[in-house]
């Protein structure tokens, strides 16, 4: 199908307004600042090289996320397969503490605002930035791609040869830390934050 | 007698913190069955600090959504 307006070739300006917002994904996924600036590098000269490719069926953006997306799995499945995963617990038994023997919670969760009122203090995106970055690398690897990549567990099954539930635990496992991570003064609300 | 009586809604509708935060993570992945669905409604409905939690994993999710985007 022809479309009405043809767009206008891609310069290079307009890729490299978007390596801020690459970088910040990059960054997330990769926590080291030089394999993320390599990376992004990286999709930018393949996104330019190949611009043609591009028709404006979505955003520029959304495009390019979707290139950072597939180098990210591809280094991925390469570490995963050069440094294969220590037997991952199956379940949740390492959450045992967590909960009393009749399945309550042991520390009560603090009481938390409102989400839109809690993320639009610097303070606290800050210190989930801070938590996620102390997880363990792979975890944090699963739970970003989900949550910033927006793969779906399904993608995330596929692209890195994890079976359903395994997945889910992953992203169970990050969450239940980082809101441990988080109970440490992170939910307080604004002006109580440690 | 009348405890017995009890036990199957007890045990069908009825479940723990644990179980309801598990349910609370599955949901951010994908819908939840109905039976899911409504163990977990019936629990966040009892329970206050489970429906902090749920605040807590809807925070977290909007903030790695904000800490991608901001500087915008």
């Amino acid at each position: 199908m022809a479309k009405a307006t043809a767009i206008a070739p891609l310069d290079f300006t307009q890729l490299a307004e978007q390596r801020g917002y690459l970088m910040r994904i990059a960054r997330l996924e990769l926590r080291d600042e030089h394999l993320a600036e390599d990376m992004v590098s990286d999709v930018l000269t393949q996104a330019f090289e190949h611009r043609d490719a591009f028709r404006g069926e979505c955003s520029l953006r959304t495009w390019l996320t979707r290139i950072l997306k597939n180098r990210v799995v591809d280094l991925l499945r390469k570490q995963w397969r050069e440094q294969p995963l220590e037997p991952m617990l199956a379940g949740d038994e390492d959450f045992d503490s967590l909960f009393d023997e009749s399945g309550h919670w042991a520390q009560v969760p603090s009481n938390t605002p409102d989400p839109s009122e809690l993320c639009a203090q610097d303070s606290f995106l800050n210190a989930v930035n801070r938590c996620v970055s102390m997880l363990p690398k792979r975890i944090a690897q699963v739970f970003v791609l989900r949550e910033v990549l927006g793969s779906d567990t399904k993608e995330i099954c596929e692209d890195l040869g994890l079976t359903t539930s395994n997945v889910w635990v992953q992203l169970y496992r990050a969450r239940v830390m980082l809101r441990l991570c988080l109970e440490k003064g992170g939910f307080a609300p604004d002006g109580a934050t440690a | 007698m009348t405890q017995l009586a009890k036990k199957p809604d007890d045990g069908v509708v009825m479940i723990t913190c644990r179980q309801a935060s598990i349910l609370m993570s599955k949901q951010e992945d994908m819908p939840l069955g109905r039976v899911d669905q409504l163990k977990l409604k019936v629990h966040l409905a009892l329970c206050k600090y489970c429906r902090n939690v749920a605040r807590q994993f809807a925070s977290i999710r909007l903030a790695m959504q904000k800490l991608r985007d901001r500087d915008e």
